[in-house]
């Protein structure tokens, strides 16, 4: 029996040291470890006291790129020219049939929206004694208008508003007529 | 005799038995939990503070970009407010269409300045949009309307016609009367006096 318990109290230590081994091996693992993160945190740290100034500027960046957008929203919005008048009424006059001419353009706006907003032509067409040769004319200018895309495309809608016999002679009657074209 | 000796080795036994353990829980104890669970914290501490170098890092990157988006905007904001009028000197406008006018050699009979007023305002920066309408009328030939009309939509600064009249000239046939108003704009902080 003496002999049981002074062999098993050398497989006890031996057991026991072992044990010892692997928790010291795992805490020297452990505190490697916790050395290595508190290691990193103290870079981590050190980074974002580098990236204070950044933030920083993000926030000053941020406001003023807000700022220039309200400003070019301000700027954008005010010199949108949805027309370069200029060039429409080059186009018309190009469009205009021989023996006739404009008397009157206008150009009105009845309120904020495209299509409360015209333009008002009124012409004449001569010299025929033919009066179906002279409304053949108006139907031609018409539709020439409404043909000619770079004329036409700012437009909605064409109506003719009356035709008028201004004048009869012997050189051939005149008619006055007048359009009117409501913008896009 | 041999049982003594027995007692003193179970003694023996049993008594380094209870200093393994004892010494073994003190090791566990005070030595393998607690790192584990700090292990575990920091760990976490970490990746949470990683995550946040990471945005800040890439907050930096982003900075860069906003400011080369910042200094186009800039550009296109200090293009664009070169085509304002300054309100208070609504004569700059004035000057603009008398120095059409006479380089195209039209014949001038009104200008009017009408009164200005906000088209747009944005409470952002504090600043308004105002817009200041010239009506004027002028009499020329259909040619030179057009080339008035495209000098004013093709100036520097910006002008919109806003509406126009044109009408044949009944006393000459080759003149037109024409008469339009003119939209300027400015941006104001305060309201122009």
């Amino acid at each position: 029996m003496t002999v049981i318990f002074s062999l098993n109290l050398k497989k006890l230590i031996l057991k026991f040291v072992f044990l010892w081994l692997i928790l010291g091996a795992a805490s020297f693992f452990i505190t490697h470890k916790i050395n290595y993160f508190k290691k990193r945190l103290w870079e981590i740290e050190a980074g974002w006291k580098n990236t204070e100034p950044v933030l920083k500027q993000r926030d000053s960046l941020s406001k003023r790129r807000q700022e220039l957008g309200s400003f070019l929203v301000l700027l954008n919005e005010a010199f949108k020219r949805d027309i370069f008048w200029s060039e429409k009424l080059t186009a018309l006059t190009h469009l205009v049939p021989d023996e006739a001419w404009l008397k009157a353009i206008s150009f009105r706006k009845e309120g904020k929206e495209p299509s409360s907003m015209f333009l008002d032509i009124l012409a004449a067409v001569g010299y025929s004694k033919r009066d179906e040769e002279l409304l053949d004319k108006i139907n031609n200018f018409i539709d020439g208008l409404k043909q000619d895309n770079n004329f036409f495309k700012d437009f909605n809608n064409l109506s003719l508003l009356e035709i008028n016999k201004a004048k009869e002679g012997a050189e051939g009657n005149v008619m006055d007529f007048k359009l009117t074209l409501s913008l896009k | 005799m041999n049982f003594k000796k027995y007692q003193k080795d179970k003694i023996y036994f049993y008594g380094c038995l209870g200093l393994c353990i004892f010494v073994t829980g003190i090791f566990f104890f005070r030595g393998i939990l607690p790192g584990t669970k700090a292990w575990v914290s920091l760990k976490k501490e970490l990746s949470l503070k990683e995550m946040e170098l990471k945005r800040r890092y890439d907050t930096a990157r982003e900075n860069e970009k906003l400011m080369e988006e910042i200094e186009k905007i800039e550009k296109n904001y200090t293009d664009l407010s070169k085509m304002l009028f300054s309100l208070k000197d609504i004569s700059g406008a004035v000057k603009e269409i008398a120095s059409v006018s006479q380089d195209l050699q039209i014949e001038f009979i009104s200008l009017t300045p009408l009164p200005a007023k906000i088209t747009r305002s944005s409470p952002e920066i504090a600043f308004s949009l105002w817009e200041a309408s010239i009506a004027i009328r002028i009499k020329t030939s259909y040619a030179k309307l057009i080339d008035f009309m495209k000098r004013i939509e093709n100036s520097a600064k910006f002008m919109r016609i806003e509406d126009f009249q044109i009408k044949k000239n009944p006393s000459n046939l080759l003149i037109h009367d024409a008469q339009m108003t003119l939209c300027v704009y400015s941006l104001q902080q305060e309201k122009p006096q």
